[in-house]
């Protein structure tokens, strides 16, 4: 009996308009969307191995450049890879990795870039809100309601094939708009984007969290049809509950955090790591000059020197580390604190949910390129600092054979990666979210159908 | 008021208002647009007093002492030496005030940038924060929710009547169609016009009041001109959905027609324009043009036949290797800032042909965070990294100490360039073809629609 009413809810959604024009909708934005992204995806490749000519040859600097590899599934999420200083360069002298300079975006500040999570995040959204929104009422107004629910069948089996026939005309949209984005990203994008196992193993996973999202969409749809008395009506709460979700909450959980958890501003940190580092020359530079002095009256050998300025190098480095890395450890952690906060509000809304499972699940999310700088400076403390002053020390500059032995190869770096099953744990929150949202959404819509008036 | 009730066309006028206020549209468009201002003004304040914070401490820092020092090491034997400098943060440029209202290009502005023989970019401030979850500013809402509502407004106008059967009865009244369409065109803008006017007043008063911002008169001209052309595009927008109205027939059919529509013009169209943009007028980035520097460098150095650059600069017979290398960064560099420069005057040209480009770039202009502020901006960029190029290129003729007070007096003249804001009637001017193309664009709506509706069938 079921079959019969969803066949019938499902021939009803098919050749709806809605249906047609999202699918129109889909055909004509995505494949904009692709070769955008796929171009800029090349273009960040480009732009890694034009920064290899930057690392410098010179033979007395230590000096070592380290970007982080692109994300393989940056194209369908951008979050914020290309928006935070992806490349770090490491010296000898300084303490911190020290971001790297960025490129003048112009055009990307006017219109920022979709991608697929926006375009499914906007589109399918609203066309899932646009075809439920009328379900119940739209029904009884015109009057078929009260035919089906004449029929030999339960209430509840109505409005579970509704429920049923609306979630999976959405899912079609959906997969048809993913598939055809990977598709034209992998062609256009010259073999960038390959298609092996564990790559469509993660595409399902993200067709799954955005099918969840734009699940809740269509059942807040239903619900809100079996709340209000005319279809009108139960287009203007549908609508205002899209904009409330995809537009109002999304700004104001940044606010929220932002008073829960503040962070204080970039220039007056900057000002007192400087004011530290700056402390810490004048000692260095002035026990040098004694050094310097106390050598000259001793008419020591220059190895001799070399090796007690050595020796001062390396203590006032330690030093150098130990009062200025407390400093930036500590603001990392609050801006840390603020991002999980934002994030975690943020997942209250359906859209914003998705948006944060994305991040964690493409690898471009705030939690991997905090692993980024985390190994970062686990490579400079373990690997490139003890390395590169070994480098200095040999390379004595009073010695000027042309021929100065090698040239100072830094230690390789491999970037870190998480696992598919970390990667799933790290979205446990909003996906639950999302669940509950389905939940209280089902509910709702049961209990109040059960006493709707179909007159 | 004799004159209110005579005329035909203010009386359809009114009923539609009437009817907007009855089905709650109008009502929810006021509590929308008046909620989302509010929200955006409050945010974006906040953040402008952040900024300006930053501002403060960053203009504070450039009169900080610069320690540092050179050690010389004389033994026997040889020598060497020690060198360590800390500097601070090159200067930033000041937020603009109206930049609460238009964002426009003043987030890619706010960096610091090191002018020296060379231009060195620096990041966007806070660019963790704001890389997570960006700040809608008031030309987004208007762009994207006053669009919306236009056309939620306008969209069924027609439908909805020929649905419920009222069109023909009015229409059986010894009326011009044209007065009907007109009634209705006037009615339809008004309730979606005083929504956005007491909307907008209200965010403006909010400011005013609570962050005592817009405290003089260039800032309350450019308010009301970005008012002003906010109301022409949501105007463009409402007859755009009457155009809708008059060539569908059921209410259902106009909604999606109208969805559909909203979403290729406004969210579609302006990122097709600015890629179309970005393939006629490509750029390089940031780093190919530094990579590109590098090389030039590295073959400058091979002729020398020289092992580092200290070498060179250290030898007086090597000065026009030096000479080479300084003027092969200053073609590359304004060969990169030309090339932004020209990408964006193509988008803004080719954004005249969808309104809600045509806005973006309009509104950006009227508030002083537009294409001309940018590009003054990478003219004071040059121009600084000129001024010091030219002192450091002195150093070979003068003596070491002139050299040194040229180049003082350069740095000092460079760091008091600032971003000119330009006169309103510039920004005016410069906004022109954008607000020019909205008007004609809803003077093609508008036409048409009244075309279309001369054969509407109301049966």
């Amino acid at each position: 009996m079921l079959w019969i009413v969803l066949r019938r809810e499902l021939q009803e959604g098919a050749t709806n308009f809605t249906l047609f024009c999202a699918l129109a909708a889909l055909t004509l934005f995505i494949p904009l969307s692709a070769y955008v992204q796929a171009h800029r995806y090349q273009q960040l490749l480009e732009d890694r191995t034009s920064r290899q000519v930057l690392r410098p040859s010179e033979m007395h600097e230590q000096v070592t450049v380290i970007s982080r590899p692109v994300p393989p599934l940056f194209s369908i999420f951008n979050g914020l890879y290309g928006r935070l200083p992806d490349e770090v360069t490491l010296a000898l002298g300084s303490v911190s990795a020290a971001p790297s300079i960025e490129d003048l975006r112009p055009l990307d500040a006017l219109s920022p870039t979709p991608d697929l999570s926006t375009i499914i995040g906007l589109i399918v959204t609203l066309m899932a809100v646009l075809l439920t929104h009328d379900a119940v009422v739209g029904e009884r107004e015109r009057g078929t309601l009260r035919l089906i629910l004449s029929a030999p069948i339960a209430r509840r089996m109505v409005l579970t094939a509704k429920l049923v026939g609306a979630l999976l005309l959405t899912g079609v949209v959906l997969l048809y708009g993913v598939a055809l984005y990977v598709i034209l990203v992998t062609i256009l994008g010259g073999g960038v984007f390959e298609l092996s196992a564990q790559r469509l193993l993660e595409l399902t996973l993200i067709t799954t969290i955005a099918f969840l999202s734009a699940g809740v969409f269509t059942t807040l749809g239903i619900a809100i049809s079996t709340l209000v008395r005319t279809a009108s009506a139960a287009l203007t709460l549908s609508l205002a509950a899209w904009v409330a979700a995809i537009v109002i909450w999304p700004s104001l959980a940044p606010l929220l955090a932002a008073s829960l958890r503040p962070v204080s501003p970039n220039q007056v940190f900057r000002r007192e790591l400087l004011t530290r580092e700056q402390e810490v020359t004048r000692g260095e530079l002035s026990e040098h000059r004694e050094m310097a002095a106390a050598l000259r009256a001793q008419n020591a050998d220059v190895e001799t020197g070399w090796n007690a300025y050595l020796e001062i190098k390396r203590r006032w480095n330690a030093r150098r580390r130990e009062r200025i890395e407390r400093v930036i450890h500590d603001r990392e952690r609050h801006v840390e604190q603020q991002q999980r906060m934002t994030l975690g509000l943020l997942s209250i809304s359906p859209y914003g949910a998705f948006q944060t499972a994305l991040g964690d699940l493409c690898g471009t999310g705030p939690e991997d390129y905090r692993m980024f700088l985390e190994a970062v400076r686990r490579y400079d403390a373990e690997s490139f600092i003890p390395q590169s002053f070994a480098a200095f020390a040999r390379d004595k500059p009073w010695i000027q054979a042309p021929d100065h032995g090698e040239p100072f190869r830094p230690p390789p770096f491999s970037a870190p990666a998480r696992s598919m099953k970390e990667r799933v744990r790290a979205i446990r929150w909003p996906v639950s979210l999302l669940l509950m949202e389905w939940g209280f959404l089902v509910a709702l819509a049961y209990l109040r159908f059960d006493r709707y008036d179909v007159r | 008021m004799l004159w209110w009730a005579s005329s035909p066309t203010l009386c359809i006028a009114r009923m539609e208002i009437a009817a907007n206020i009855r089905n709650l549209k109008a009502p929810a468009a006021l509590v929308i647009l008046t909620a989302l201002f509010l929200i955006s003004a409050h945010l974006l304040a906040q953040d402008y007093q952040q900024r300006l914070v930053n501002w403060t401490a960053n203009q504070t820092a450039q009169r900080d002492p610069i320690v540092g020092g050179v050690v010389r090491y004389e033994l026997r034997g040889g020598h060497f030496y020690e060198s360590l400098g800390v500097g601070h943060d090159p200067p930033m440029p000041p937020p603009t005030s109206l930049a609460v209202l238009v964002k426009g290009l003043e987030g890619d502005l706010d960096r610091p940038v090191t002018l020296a023989t060379t231009i060195l970019i620096g990041q966007p401030q806070e660019a963790a924060m704001r890389a997570l979850a960006p700040i809608p500013d008031l030309a987004f809402v208007v762009k994207i929710i006053v669009s919306l509502l236009a056309f939620f407004l306008s969209v069924d106008v027609l439908t909805r009547e020929k649905e419920a059967a009222t069109l023909r009865m009015v229409l059986a009244n010894p009326l011009r169609r044209r007065h009907v369409l007109l009634g209705k065109m006037l009615g339809t803008s008004a309730s979606v016009l005083v929504p956005l006017a007491i909307a907008y007043a209200s965010a403006v008063v909010f400011l005013f009041v609570v962050y005592g911002l817009f405290r003089n008169e260039s800032e309350i001209m450019r308010l009301l001109l970005i008012g002003l052309g906010s109301a022409i595009y949501g105007l463009a927008f409402v007859h755009f959905g009457l155009l809708i109205s008059t060539i569908t027939t059921r209410t259902r059919t106009a909604v999606i027609l109208g969805a559909f529509f909203w979403a290729a013009v406004v969210i579609v169209l302006p990122e097709g324009m600015m890629r179309v943009a970005e393939v006629f007028s490509p750029a390089p980035t940031y780093t190919q043009t530094r990579a590109r520097i590098e090389q030039a460098r590295r073959q400058i150095l091979r002729e020398a036949n020289v092992r580092s650059q200290g070498e060179l600069v250290a030898d007086p017979r090597r000065a026009i290797y030096v000479i080479r290398l300084l003027e092969v960064d200053r073609q590359l560099m304004n060969e990169y800032l030309a090339r932004k420069g020209g990408q964006l005057s193509l988008a803004r040209r080719i954004g005249a042909l969808s309104p809600a480009t045509a806005l973006a770039f309009g509104l950006s202009d009227l508030a002083g965070t537009g294409v001309r502020a940018y590009h003054a901006y990478l003219n004071v960029l040059r121009a600084g990294r000129d001024l010091m190029l030219d002192a450091y290129k002195r150093r070979f003729e003068a003596s070491p100490e002139e050299s040194t007070k040229a180049l003082q007096e350069a740095a000092r003249r460079t760091a008091s360039l600032q971003r000119q804001p330009g006169s309103v009637a510039e920004s005016t001017r410069a906004a022109i073809p954008a607000l020019t193309s909205i008007v004609l664009w809803w003077a093609i709506a508008g036409v048409a629609a009244y075309w279309r509706f001369e054969q509407y069938d109301v049966r």
